[in-house]
């Protein structure tokens, strides 16, 4: 069995959004919809800190907040078949068997987020053709 | 049928008075004698703004396999949106899966702080789960 990861959270607004939860929930202070999206919040980390790449989960690296933050940023969903699910950014680290929550989104804004963008930059730069290789072939004697 | 040019002269035929046969080849378009006729100045084409001219960097012709699939060659990107335009031509264009723009900027500014503080090797306590 592998072991598991032990979930760590980002400073300090993670941290404290995470004890700010815990402690409404204690007290019953929850509404309907925060009981029902940190219900979400807690399964989706069940899941990361069993196996990160659980299929649920959808995690997948965004290259350009990897290469902004200049380490590995993930991205996860909290729901799953939901275009507008709530997304969890996290990375592997500072230790071997920690991942650290960087930031949670509730829900993308409709019509934005969620939707797949068109690069603009396809036409304007030229991309150069690849060589074709010369097929060659063996003259039997 | 005589065959009459626009602009030709015919004085010269009408003093002789000798009567022309009747002509029986097949009838043509009149063509304008080059030496009657001044050059018409073509209309001067409307004013359109320069544009340059379609750069192909990559231009192969591509064959479907037996799954009706075609291969993409030097493909940038992992995504392509495609789009079947009339006369059959198919258009791909590559996407984007996150712009960072379309991040809310208030949990762009968390992942920022988040990041600093994880770099450094600030963060907190594992969280308990169960």
């Amino acid at each position: 069995m592998t072991p598991e990861y032990k979930i760590r959270m980002g400073l300090p607004e993670m941290a404290k959004y995470w004890t700010e939860m815990n402690e409404k929930q204690a007290k019953g202070k929850l509404s309907k919809t925060e009981i029902a999206f940190f219900g979400k919040v807690k399964k989706a980390l069940r899941l990361l800190r069993a196996n990160p790449h659980h299929p649920g989960l959808n995690s997948h690296e965004i290259v350009v907040l990897s290469k902004r933050e200049k380490f590995r940023v993930y991205e996860s969903y909290l729901e799953n078949n939901t275009p507008a699910a709530g997304r969890v950014f996290w990375a592997y680290g500072p230790d071997k068997a920690d991942i650290t929550i960087l930031g949670i989104v509730p829900h993308p804004e409709a019509g934005s987020y969620g939707r797949v963008h068109l690069s603009g930059k396809a036409a304007a730069t030229p991309v150069q053709a690849p060589k074709m290789e010369k097929k060659t072939t063996k003259k039997k004697r | 049928m005589v065959e009459t040019v626009k602009g030709a002269s015919l004085k010269g035929k009408a003093k002789t008075g000798t009567a022309k046969k009747p002509d029986v080849r097949p009838t043509r378009k009149p063509t304008a004698p080059k030496t009657a006729l001044k050059p018409v100045k073509k209309a001067a084409a409307p004013r359109t703004k320069k544009t340059k001219d379609m750069v192909l960097p990559l231009n192969y012709i591509a064959k479907l396999d037996s799954k009706k699939r075609l291969a993409v060659r030097n493909a940038r990107s992992e995504y392509y949106a495609v789009a079947e335009l009339e006369g059959g031509v198919i258009l791909l264009r590559p996407q984007e899966e996150f712009r960072l723009e379309d991040l809310p900027p208030e949990v762009l500014a968390m992942i920022d702080a988040s990041s600093a503080n994880f770099r450094a090797g600030l963060v907190s306590e594992p969280i308990d789960l169960d």
